[in-house]
C-alpha cells in the first residue's frame, strides 16, 4: 500500500462532490434542467441587449441633449415627425438647435441586411455633430450623392469617388464622415430632401436631435415641447427608449417574464431533486448528526450540494446559450440583425442565477434535514 | 474512586402507547469501567445505548453525564462528537464513501489540520486491521470488515465512552480476539469507558461488570463497578 501522507483528506468540497457523484443520473438530469433554465435566461438577455443596443444606437446619434420622436411608435424607425413640427421644436424657448433626421435602413448585402441610412440637410451636418474626414459634403438636392461613415467605408472597402448601389440606384460616394459614435460611423448619409423623395416620406423625418441653449433647463425645454406636441415624446436616457419604441418595451417585458419563469422552473426542479434525496438519505443524515455534526453543517452540506448541481448546470447552460445564440445569429432570419456581445456580465449572470436557484431551492430541504431528530432518522430504512 | 460518568435515573422509554422498551431503569456507569449488557432480543439494549448516545430522549426519567442532565445540555453536538463514540448494531456506514472517508467524516467538526486527520485515520485503520481495505467502500467489504470500520469511526475522536452495540456480532474468533485486545488497551491505557452490548458469554467475561436486561428492566448484575 501507499505510504503515509499519500491519502487525501476529506474536505467539505470533496464530500459534496462524492455525494453528487454517487447519484450521477439524478445530478446530471437536474443539472441539465438548470442548464436549460440558465440557457433561456442568458439567450434572452443576449438577444434583448442586442436589440436594445441597435435601438439605442439610433437614438444616441446626433450630438443632442435629447431626442424628439413620435410617441408610442412601434419601433424607432417607424416614428414620424413632420417638418412643421421640427420647425415648431426649433422655435421653442431654450432650444439652441433642432435637427430633423430621416433614418431608415436598406439591404446592402447578406452581411448587412439593415444598413443604416441617415438623411440630413447639408446645412445641419455640423449641429448634428458630423465631421467630414475625406472628400466633401453632398449637395442639398443632389440625387445621386452620398457620404459613408469612415468605419463603414473601411468595412466594405469603399472610399471617396467609388460608387455604391442601393437597390436599383447607383450613388457616388463624395465624402467620408465621422460622428464619433460606432453606429453612426458604420452608417451612410444621404441629403435629406432626395432621401425623403426616394423613401416616399416627403416632409417628414424620424427624429429631431435637440440641443439646449447654455443656461436653459433641459427638463423645462422637454416639458414645453411635450406640451406643445401631444403626439411627440422626448427621450434622454436609455431607460426612456420605450416611449418611442414600443416593440423594445414588449421585448423587455417578455424577457423579464420568461426569466422569472425560467428561474422558478429551475428552482422547482432542484428543490424536487433535493427533497427526493433528503427522503432517501434520512439515515445518512441521522448518522452524521449522531457523529456530532451540527445542524448548521448539515444544512450547509445540503445547500452546498444544490449549489454544486446548479453550478454544473450554469456551465452547461452558458455553453448551450452560446450555441443557441450563435445559431440564431448565423442560421436564422435574424442573421445580420442580431449582434450579441458576450461579456463577463453574461457569464456572471449565469453563475448568479445558478447559485440563486441552488440556494433558494435548497432552503426548505436543507432546513428539513437540519430539523431531523437523529434517533428517528436512524430508524428510517 | 468511583466517579460516575453516565447515569440513567428512573428511565422509561415508550414507543407509542403499547411498546415500553425500557422501564424504571437505574444504572450508573463508572468512569473507566467496562460494562457488558446482555439480554434477549427486544429487551431494550439498543434503546438504552441510544439514550446514552443522546440520539433520543427518555419518555421520563433522566440521563446524566457527569451529573448533568442531557436534557438541559445546550450543545449535544459536542457531547455526541467528543464524549461518546457509537458503534451501531447495523454499523450505519455511508455506502458511497471509502472506509477512510467514513472514519474521517466523524472528525469534520473539529479544528484539526488535514495532516493530523489523515494520520489519525491511518492509525485507526491499522488498529482495526483494515489497511488492505481502507480505500474500499462498505458494499465491497465483508460483514466483519464493516463492523471493524464502524469501530474505527466510533474511536475517531477518542471518546470518553465507547457505546458499542454487538461489535463482535459478525467477527471470526481471530478478529474477536484482536478487537478485545484493542478495547482492553483503550480501557486500561486511556481509561476509555466501555458500554458494550453482547450475546457472547466469552466476550462478556472480559468486561468488569455484566448486566442483564429483560423486557426493559435490569434484572441481574454480575460483578461490581471497578
Ligand atoms: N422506533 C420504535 N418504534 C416502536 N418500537 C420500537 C422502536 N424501537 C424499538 N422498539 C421496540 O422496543 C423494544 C426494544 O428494542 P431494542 O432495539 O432496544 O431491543 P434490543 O434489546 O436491542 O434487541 P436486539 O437484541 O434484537 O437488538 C423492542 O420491542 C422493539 O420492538
Ligand atoms: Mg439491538
Amino acid at each position: 500500500m501507499s505510504g503515509r501522507g499519500s491519502y487525501r483528506s476529506l474536505t467539505f468540497m470533496r464530500l459534496i462532490f462524492q455525494d453528487l457523484a454517487s447519484r450521477r443520473t439524478r445530478t446530471g438530469l437536474t443539472a441539465v434542467a438548470v442548464a436549460i433554465s440558465v440557457m433561456a435566461i442568458v439567450t434572452l438577455s443576449l438577444v434583448t441587449k442586442s436589440l436594445e443596443r441597435s435601438a439605442a444606437a439610433v437614438l444616441q446619434m446626433g450630438n443632442a441633449d435629447f431626442i424628439v420622436a413620435q410617441k408610442g411608435a412601434p419601433d424607432i424607425l417607424s416614428s414620424v415627425v413632420t417638418d412643421t413640427q421640427v420647425v415648431g421644436v426649433s422655435k421653442t424657448a431654450g432650444v439652441q438647435s433642432a435637427v430633423g433626421a430621416l433614418i431608415d435602413t436598406f439591404r446592402l448585402d447578406a452581411a448587412h441586411p439593415q444598413f443604416l441610412q441617415i438623411g440630413l440637410a447639408p446645412g445641419e451636418l455640423a449641429p448634428f455633430g458630423v465631421k467630414i474626414v475625406a472628400g466633401r459634403a453632398y449637395g442639398a438636392t443632389a440625387t445621386n450623392e452620398i457620404m459613408l461613415g469612415w468605419q463603414a467605408a473601411q468595412d466594405i472597402h469603399k472610399s471617396v469617388g467609388d460608387s455604391l448601389k442601393v437597390g436599383a440606384t447607383s450613388y457616388r460616394i463624395v465624402g467620408l464622415y465621422s460622428l464619433a459614435q460606432v453606429s453612426g460611423d458604420t452608417a451612410s448619409m444621404f441629403p435629406l430632401i432626395p432621401l425623403q423623395a426616394s423613401e416616399h416620406k416627403p416632409g417628414t423625418v424620424t427624429l429631431v436631435a435637440v440641443q439646449v441653449r447654455a443656461g436653459a433647463s433641459i427638463d423645462q425645454v422637454r416639458k414645453r415641447i411635450a406640451e406643445a406636441n401631444p403626439n411627440l415624446a422626448t427621450v434622454r436616457l436609455a431607460s426612456e427608449f420605450g416611449r418611442v419604441d414600443r416593440n423594445l418595451e414588449f421585448l423587455k417585458a417578455a424577457q423579464s417574464g420568461a426569466t422569472i419563469i425560467a428561474l422558478l422552473i429551475g428552482i422547482i426542479i432542484v428543490m424536487n431533486s433535493m427533497l427526493l434525496s433528503l427522503i432517501e438519505r434520512m439515515r445518512e443524515f441521522g448518522v452524521l448528526r449522531a457523529l456530532g455534526w451540527s445542524r448548521r453543517r448539515l444544512v450547509s452540506l445540503v445547500i452546498g450540494e444544490a449549489v454544486g448541481i446548479s453550478v454544473i448546470g450554469a456551465a452547461l447552460g452558458v455553453g448551450l446559450a452560446v450555441l443557441l445564440t450563435f445559431s440564431l445569429e448565423h442560421g436564422s432570419s435574424l442573421q445580420g440583425y442580431l449582434q450579441p456581445q458576450y461579456s463577463g456580465w453574461t457569464f456572471g449572470m449565469a453563475l448568479y442565477s445558478a447559485i440563486g436557484i441552488g440556494v433558494v431551492a435548497s432552503l426548505y430541504p436543507s432546513l428539513r434535514a437540519g430539523m431531523l431528530r437523529p434517533g428517528d432518522a436512524l430508524r428510517k430504512e | 474512586m468511583q466517579e460516575p460518568i453516565l447515569q440513567a435515573v428512573a428511565v422509561r422509554k415508550a414507543f407509542g402507547p403499547d411498546v415500553v422498551a425500557l422501564d424504571r431503569v437505574d444504572l450508573t456507569v463508572v468512569r473507566g469501567e467496562w460494562l457488558a449488557v446482555s439480554g434477549t432480543s427486544g429487551a431494550g439494549k439498543s434503546t438504552l445505548l441510544q439514550l446514552f448516545a443522546a440520539l433520543d430522549h427518555p419518555t421520563s426519567g433522566r440521563i446524566l453525564y457527569r451529573g448533568q442532565d442531557l436534557a438541559s445540555m445546550g450543545d449535544l453536538d459536542h457531547y455526541r462528537r467528543r464524549v461518546v463514540g457509537v458503534v451501531f448494531q447495523l454499523h450505519h456506514l455511508l455506502p458511497h464513501l471509502s472506509v477512510r472517508d467514513n472514519i474521517e467524516i466523524a472528525m469534520m467538526g473539529r479544528h484539526l489540520s488535514r495532516r493530523d486527520r489523515v494520520a489519525r485515520v491511518s492509525e485507526l485503520v491499522a488498529a482495526v486491521g483494515l489497511e488492505a481495505q481502507q480505500i474500499r467502500r462498505p458494499p465491497e467489504l465483508s460483514g466483519g470488515e464493516r463492523q471493524r470500520a464502524a469501530i474505527a469511526r466510533a474511536l475517531a475522536n477518542s471518546p470518553e465512552v465507547l457505546l458499542a452495540d454487538e461489535p463482535t456480532g459478525s467477527l471470526d474468533p481471530e478478529n474477536v480476539t484482536r478487537l478485545l485486545g484493542l478495547l482492553e488497551t483503550l480501557n486500561r491505557e486511556s481509561r476509555t469507558t466501555i458500554v458494550m452490548v453482547t450475546h457472547d458469554r466469552d466476550v462478556a467475561e472480559r468486561a468488569g461488570r455484566l448486566i442483564h436486561i429483560d423486557a426493559g428492566r435490569i434484572v441481574e448484575v454480575e460483578g461490581a463497578a471497578s
